[in-house]
């Protein structure tokens, strides 16, 4: 039995299966809710009953959406014979903070890892290979610039490489704001391979 | 008087087998160092663009690095690069092998028990893997060999695995981890076999006899598939675990129509 009522102990204990949050914390979170005023506390338990409940993923992209198709989807305006290719929901909307790419997205849901046992099959490949085929033009291999991001990029590229498709990779060198003296030397190296001409 | 333990900070080479995400920007660095034995240890804000770690602790990387002891994590201090091996990660098959090597040393060993000959093992593997594209399958063969033979489950390749006696056929058997003569695979004492050919059995004797960096003079491309498909069986079985990355080279290369079920004809299992 618990030092706290039930009820209390069960919010204590709900919370601090989320990541991040201690047994100290979820106590803190949960005396807090406690004395917020019902409909607070009735409006968070909706939010999240709601993303359970509306949240999916979208049809074409697998992007997070709240409909059939996401909002990038359904916008005309947005190029659909560009497809940018990234790892996670959360690439889409970092990529779209730069407000400089007008194609769609095409979200892998992870990358090949073949020592943790992902392989293609646990990937949205076929999604995207068969998606290329309707139409698509060119695309811009998004993942992350580390192991497992270059090796999921270099077997994308085989894969795509015969449907006749200009397939590019997003550079990778220094970070704006880092200083060149700790940058380790295979960064530097790329840098240097894809500098530019002023 | 106190008895609690005091962390100590120690420098060593180590290689990155492997990283888990950690929270929003850090990252759980595994790897074998060469006097430390393997370790699991914390680095902070790796994920961050800026940070002075990413780069330096990417899988199969050789660095210097600066480790606070902890209880069960340690805490990367620094890390400076000795040896990148990123040309490794810039072909597929290139970085599907090394993956291999890779969780081979880490399901050989136990964390923080010192195993400096795997460190050698694997730098020795990598650099082979780099250096000898055209060699690759080969090295990754014989660098499997050589590391059953570093966890003491050494083949027996020149007599009989059970009775000691002089070899009169080409049986191999998983659970002896060895030839078998007729007679104890007829009195059915070597539990499961794998037919081999000749040339099998001559690469598996010349393996017993050199070392990790030389090369046979003939050319051997079907007993290497035929060597590789062995080797695998008996790591399976002595370590009792499954290889990831083994299945992922595996299910690539079927992509390839190089499917490895076509190495050895089902019958030839007993």
């Amino acid at each position: 039995m618990g030092v706290y009522a039930e009820p209390l102990e069960r919010v204590i204990e709900e919370l601090s299966k989320l990541p991040g949050i201690g047994p100290k914390s979820a106590q803190r979170i949960a005396f807090f809710l406690m004395n917020r005023p019902e409909e607070d506390v009735a409006a968070l338990a909706r939010a999240i009953f709601e993303l359970k409940a509306k949240i999916r993923f979208c049809s074409e992209c697998y992007n997070i959406s709240d409909g059939e198709k996401c909002s990038i989807c359904m916008d005309e305006k947005r190029d659909p014979s560009l497809i940018c290719v990234v790892e996670e929901p959360r690439d889409v909307v970092a990529i779209e903070r730069t407000g400089n790419f007008r194609g769609r997205y095409h979200v892998l849901g992870g990358a090949l890892s073949p020592i943790d046992g992902i392989g293609p099959e646990e990937l949205r490949v076929s999604e995207l290979v068969e998606r290329v085929s309707t139409g698509v033009t060119e695309v811009i291999i998004a993942t992350n610039p580390n192991s497992e991001g270059d090796a999921t990029a270099l077997y994308l590229a085989k894969v795509l490489k015969p449907l006749g498709i200009s397939i590019s990779r997003i550079a990778s060198g220094l970070p704006v704001g880092g200083d060149i003296e700790y940058a380790d030397e295979v960064t530097l190296g790329r840098a240097l391979g894809g500098r530019v001409t002023l | 008087m106190s008895f609690s333990r005091q962390p100590k900070t120690f420098c060593d080479s180590g290689i990155v087998l492997r990283t888990h995400k950690l929270g929003e920007t850090d990252r759980i660095v595994r790897l074998i160092t060469r006097e430390h034995g393997k370790r699991s240890a914390v680095a902070k804000g790796i994920r961050k663009t800026t940070s002075s770690f990413s780069g330096k602790l990417e899988p199969f990387t050789c660095s210097r690095v600066l480790l606070y002891e902890g209880r069960t994590l340690d805490i990367l201090r620094q890390a400076e690069i000795e040896v990148s091996f990123h040309q490794l990660r810039e072909d597929l098959n290139q970085y599907l092998r090394a993956s291999v090597t890779a969780e081979i040393i880490e399901k050989m060993t136990v964390e923080r028990e010192p195993r400096p000959e795997l460190f050698d093992l694997l730098i020795k593997g990598l650099e082979l893997l780099r250096d000898k594209q055209e060699l690759a399958d080969f090295t990754l063969a014989f660098f499997e060999f050589r590391a059953i033979a570093a966890c003491g489950y050494a083949l027996r390749v020149s007599e009989c695995a059970n009775c000691s006696s002089k070899l009169d056929e080409g049986y191999f058997s998983i659970e002896l981890g060895g030839l078998v003569c007729s007679r104890c695979r007829q009195r059915g004492k070597a539990g499961r076999l794998l037919k081999i050919k000749d040339r099998t059995i001559f690469l598996l004797q010349w393996m017993a006899g050199n070392e990790l960096g030389a090369y046979p003079e003939a050319a051997f491309e079907n007993e290497i598939r035929e060597l590789d498909f062995l080797l695998e069986k008996v790591l399976e079985h002595w370590l009792e675990r499954e290889f990831k990355s083994l299945r992922v080279m595996h299910a690539l290369k079927d992509q390839r129509g190089e499917s490895q079920e076509e190495i050895l004809a089902g019958d030839s299992i007993y």
